[in-house]
This record gives C-alpha cells, sequence and structure tokens, in this order.
C-alpha cells in the first residue's frame, strides 16, 4: 500500500510545488509588466487573427467584449451565472467536507488506507467524465446532477492532498509534542492538523480547477441553463462572440476563485507562504 | 541510592533492527551517573550511540534492557522532570516564539495566566524578551535554537538534556550560545546533558565527560573537565588544563587508553 500512496503523492506534490513556485515568481512589478504585456500580445494576435476568418468560426475579442456586456445587460449571464454557481459551491463544498477527513483517515490510519486509499487513488486517475450517462440516470437532468458531477471531479483532489499531507507531517514535530508529555487529541489538534493546513489548501486550489470542469460537463450534456448551457446554445446558433464571452467568464471565474483560495491560506497558514517564497 | 545522584544510567543496552533485519548493538551496558546541578557531555564518533542513549534518557526511546532512573523514579516514557532541547530547534512553525514556549507548559494544566508568565520567564532567560511574538521563519537559527531552550527551561524540570544543540549554529552563533549555556546554568542549577560531537564544545561546557565508541556503542571512559569556576570561555580555553584535558578526550575518543595519567575516573 505504501508503494501505491508513494507513485500517487510524487505528481501531488509537484503540482503544489509548481503552482508554490509560480506565486513566488508573481512578485516583482518586473514580472508583472511581462504579464500584462504577454496578455496585450494575445490579444493582439487573435483580434487580427480573428478578423481574417469566417464570422461563424471566431470572434475577434472586440467583439466578444460587446456580447459580454450585452449579455451583462440583457441579464443573460447574470441568470446563468447564478444558476451554475449555486450547484458549484454546493458541490465544492460537499467535497470537502467529504474529501478533508476521508484524507485524514487515509493519512493517519493504515487500516483505512489499505482500505479505501486505492479508491482515492483510482478516483484522482480516472476521468470523470466517463461517468456522466450514469450520473444522469441517477441524478436526472437538474440542480443534484451538476453539484454531484462537482463533487466527484472534485474530491479526490482535496482527498489525496490531505493525505499526502498528514504523510508528509515532520516526525520530528510529532516527537515534540511526545517529549512534552502532550496527550494524542493535542497532538492531533496542535501538530498535526495545522502542518496539513497548506496540503488541504494545495488541494482546495487544485479542486477548484476540477470543480469548474466538472460543472461546464455536467451542463454541456444536461444542457439546462448556467454558462455550460450558454457555451452550448451558442456554439449551436453559431455566435462564437457569445460562446466566447461565456468561456472567459468561466476562466475568470476560475482565476479569481483559485486566487481566493490563495487569500485563505494565506491567512490560515502564513508561514508556510513564507517558507515557501523563499525568506532565506 | 544518594541525593546527589539526578540521573542514574545502569546497564543500558538497545538493540535495533536494521532494514536487512540484522540486530545491530547501538548501545551495550551503559552505566554512568550524574550528579545533581552538574554539566555532563556525552560525546563520540558518529555511531556510538550517543543521540540513542540521551533519547533513551528523555523516554523517547526505551532500552532493549536496562534501567534509567531521574531524582530515584524510573524513567517509562517522557516526563516533566526532563526537558529536551533537539539539534534543530523543532519549533512549531503557526506558533509565536512565546506560543512555543507555552506548548510545554499546556501539557502541565496550568492557567493560561501562569502559563503566560512561565514562558515570558523563560523567554527572558535566554535573552529574547523583544522577540516573544515573532514566528520561527521570522528567527535565526540561534534565536530558534533559545527558544528550543526556552520552552525546556520552562517547564522547569530536573534535568536538561540537549541533543547536538549548537552543531547547525555558525561559529560565531555557537560562540555566543556555549557561553549563554554556562550563565543560564550558573543562574538556575539545572542538571544539564549535552550530546556533542564537537572536542572542544564537550572540555569547554562540561564538568564531566562520558565518551562513547561504536560497535557495539559503550563507555569507553568517562573525563573530569571541570577546569575552574569561571565561566568565561576565553578564560577556560586559554587554561593549561583545558589543552591536556581537549588532548586526553581525543586519546577516548579514538578508543585509546588513558593509562597513568589522572582525571579518568573509568
Amino acid at each position: 500500500m505504501t508503494a501505491l500512496a508513494d507513485s500517487a503523492a510524487a505528481p501531488v506534490e509537484d503540482e503544489s510545488a509548481l503552482s508554490r513556485r509560480v506565486r513566488a515568481q508573481r512578485r516583482t512589478g518586473r514580472d508583472r509588466l511581462i504579464t500584462a504585456a504577454g496578455v496585450v500580445v494575445l490579444l493582439v494576435i487573435w483580434e487580427v487573427a480573428a478578423r481574417q476568418v469566417d464570422p461563424i468560426l471566431a470572434a475577434p475579442p472586440s467583439a466578444v467584449f460587446t456580447a459580454l456586456l450585452g449579455m451583462i445587460a440583457d441579464g443573460s449571464l447574470p441568470v446563468a451565472v447564478w444558476e451554475s454557481a449555486q450547484p458549484f459551491l454546493v458541490g465544492y463544498v460537499l467535497a470537502i467536507v467529504v474529501g478533508v477527513p476521508v484524507g485524514l483517515l487515509i493519512g493517519r490510519f493504515r487500516v483505512v488506507e489499505a482500505a479505501i486509499g486505492w479508491l482515492v487513488i483510482a478516483g484522482y486517475a480516472m476521468p470523470m467524465i466517463a461517468l456522466t450517462p450514469v450520473f444522469m440516470l441517477w441524478f436526472g437532468l437538474g440542480f443534484a446532477v451538476k453539484a454531484a458531477m462537482v463533487m466527484t471531479m472534485t474530491v479526490f483532489a482535496i482527498s489525496i492532498n490531505t493525505w499526502n499531507g498528514v504523510q508528509n507531517v515532520p516526525r520530528s514535530l510529532i516527537e515534540v509534542g511526545t517529549a512534552f508529555c502532550a496527550s494524542q487529541p493535542r497532538i492531533l489538534t496542535q501538530i498535526v492538523i495545522p502542518s496539513v493546513i497548506p496540503s488541504i489548501m494545495t488541494g482546495l486550489r487544485i479542486g477548484i480547477g476540477k470543480a469548474v470542469v466538472g460543472i461546464v460537463i455536467a451542463e454541456f450534456f444536461t444542457a439546462i441553463g448556467g454558462v455550460g448551457g450558454v457555451i452550448v446554445d451558442a456554439g449551436h446558433s453559431f455566435q462564437p462572440d457569445r460562446m466566447f464571452a461565456a468561456v472567459v467568464v468561466l476562466m475568470l471565474a476560475a482565476v479569481a476563485l483559485t486566487g481566493l483560495i490563495g487569500l485563505v491560506e494565506r491567512r490560515l497558514a502564513p508561514w508556510n507562504r513564507s517558507i515557501a517564497g523563499g525568506a532565506h | 541510592m544518594s541525593g546527589d545522584v539526578a540521573v542514574d544510567v545502569r546497564g543500558v543496552s538497545k538493540v535495533f533492527q536494521d532494514d536487512q533485519g540484522r540486530q545491530v548493538h547501538a548501545l551495550q551496558e551503559v552505566s554512568f551517573q550524574v550528579g545533581r546541578g552538574e554539566i555532563v557531555a556525552l560525546t563520540g564518533r558518529s555511531g556510538c550511540g550517543k543521540t540513542t542513549l540521551l533519547r533513551i534518557i528523555m523516554g523517547l526511546e526505551h532500552p532493549s534492557s536496562g534501567t534509567v532512573e531521574v531524582d530515584g523514579t524510573p524513567v517509562n516514557g517522557p516526563g516533566v522532570n526532563r526537558g529536551i532541547v533537539f539539534q534543530n530547534a523543532e519549533l512549531l512553525p503557526w506558533r509565536t516564539a512565546l506560543g512555543n514556549v507555552e506548548f510545554g507548559l499546556e501539557a502541565r494544566g496550568l492557567g493560561k495566566a501562569e502559563r503566560r508568565e512561565a514562558a515570558e520567564r523563560a523567554i527572558e532567560l535566554v535573552g529574547l524578551g523583544q522577540a516573544g511574538n515573532r514566528r520561527p521563519h521570522e528567527l535565526s537559527g540561534g534565536m530558534r535554537q533559545r527558544v528550543g531552550i526556552a520552552r525546556a527551561l520552562a517547564i522547569d524540570p530536573a534535568v536538561l538534556l540537549m541533543d547536538e544543540p549548537f552543531s547547525a549554529l555558525d561559529a560565531q552563533t555557537r560562540e555566543k550560545m556555549q557561553a549563554e549555556l554556562l550563565e543560564i546554568h550558573q543562574r538556575t542549577g539545572k542538571t544539564i546533558i549535552f550530546v556533542s560531537h564537537d572536542i572542544d564544545e564537550s572540555v569547554l561546557l562540561a564538568d564531566r565527560v562520558v565518551t562513547l565508541v561504536p560497535d557495539p556503542g559503550r563507555v569507553h571512559g568517562v573525563l573530569d573537565t571541570r577546569l575552574g569556576d569561571s565561566i568565561d570561555l576565553d578564560e577556560r580555553r586559554g587554561s593549561d588544563r583545558f589543552a591536556r584535558r581537549r588532548h586526553e578526550l581525543l586519546q577516548l575518543v579514538h578508543g585509546r587508553e588513558l593509562s597513568e595519567q589522572d582525571g579518568v575516573s573509568v
């Protein structure tokens, strides 16, 4: 079981290390400037390229922006976002409520690891989109299937990172608890859980991306409103400007939510950021 | 048992199983006593079991045979009559310096105000009064180790155990910390056992040095290294006695015998 866990842990760890590195790099003004320039260059290329092709196939950023404003003005976008946000939130919170304790239990108890560790690894590795048809049978075409999809997409990433975090709690710190006669519950609450917080936050951050995929998949196949529904409708009615506008909204939402998780993390675990950011 | 013995190590052996399942004798029949208020160094080459021995005294590991008594009470696990300082401080990164010092006090069920007071006293004692609210990542290596010492002292243990406490520090910081350890000892009168692989440090700080040799880890000799009443490091280092004891300790550490010479009690 240990070998399985190790092989599962490695890529997850890389992912978190990468995201930390990315955050650390964002700090200097020069980097920000380069990033902004990159965005502008991309927009210009897109604008020029999109104007060369059939407007049925692509829309330049200017048209996308106009469509975006129009969709906000006629209220269709806020309605769609609200429709997506509700199941998104429910599914995501459920994933946290289930995923974190499961990860803690697997990491802390060998028996639990042996019993369900494989399931979490399999769930993390498996493309969840394959389950969409059966999910529609189980949960119908409405709110429930969207929430269920978001949750299944997200829960494994959260579990596996929490699990990974528990395994990486420094033994030396647990020993400090033992040496100073702390009880097992005190060691758990004062040493293990604070040590695992950064890993849980990494899981939540990766989970945001997965959850967005989940909601879009659910809305593509059930196609009942939501931002995913807008994309499908716009695609079917040859309105690439509206389609890209919805995609941009999704992208911005994902970035904003990831940023929010980062803020929460800095609040909850300020020590971690300063270590990862290279305080030395 | 006389009341002057703080730590009594009797016939302690420790057998490990290595990865291949072979038995490794980390310690064999180790016996020595530490008097109350004494500073004793455990030294020897790597693999001689000095850290294992300290961990057994702390109760973090159990001997395969033999016993350890602290103040006449057998050691069966960690206890508040011993405070330990780890090699790399091992502070909880999410707690402030003061919070880390309080950690040890929390297990003793003291009230919040009492805890804070004891922690502040300890942090003052190690000269960190200004830095109590900083987190470990905002402290230098030397300051972190001071917090580690304060944490151990705060629980007011009978014996202070230190595992290579200064080996991770740069030379200047180490020198300063060594001087401060002697000051703290003078002020608190604590019994101190520290592990060191540094010959100079052992002779300089300890009243007696227990030398261990490896394969299996056993006591090779106990050297009396008292250098007089002064706790000034330069004065101690400049004395003839220091040079002599240093030379003798080197002989012992390398497993040679010291016949016909004074200072060796085993």
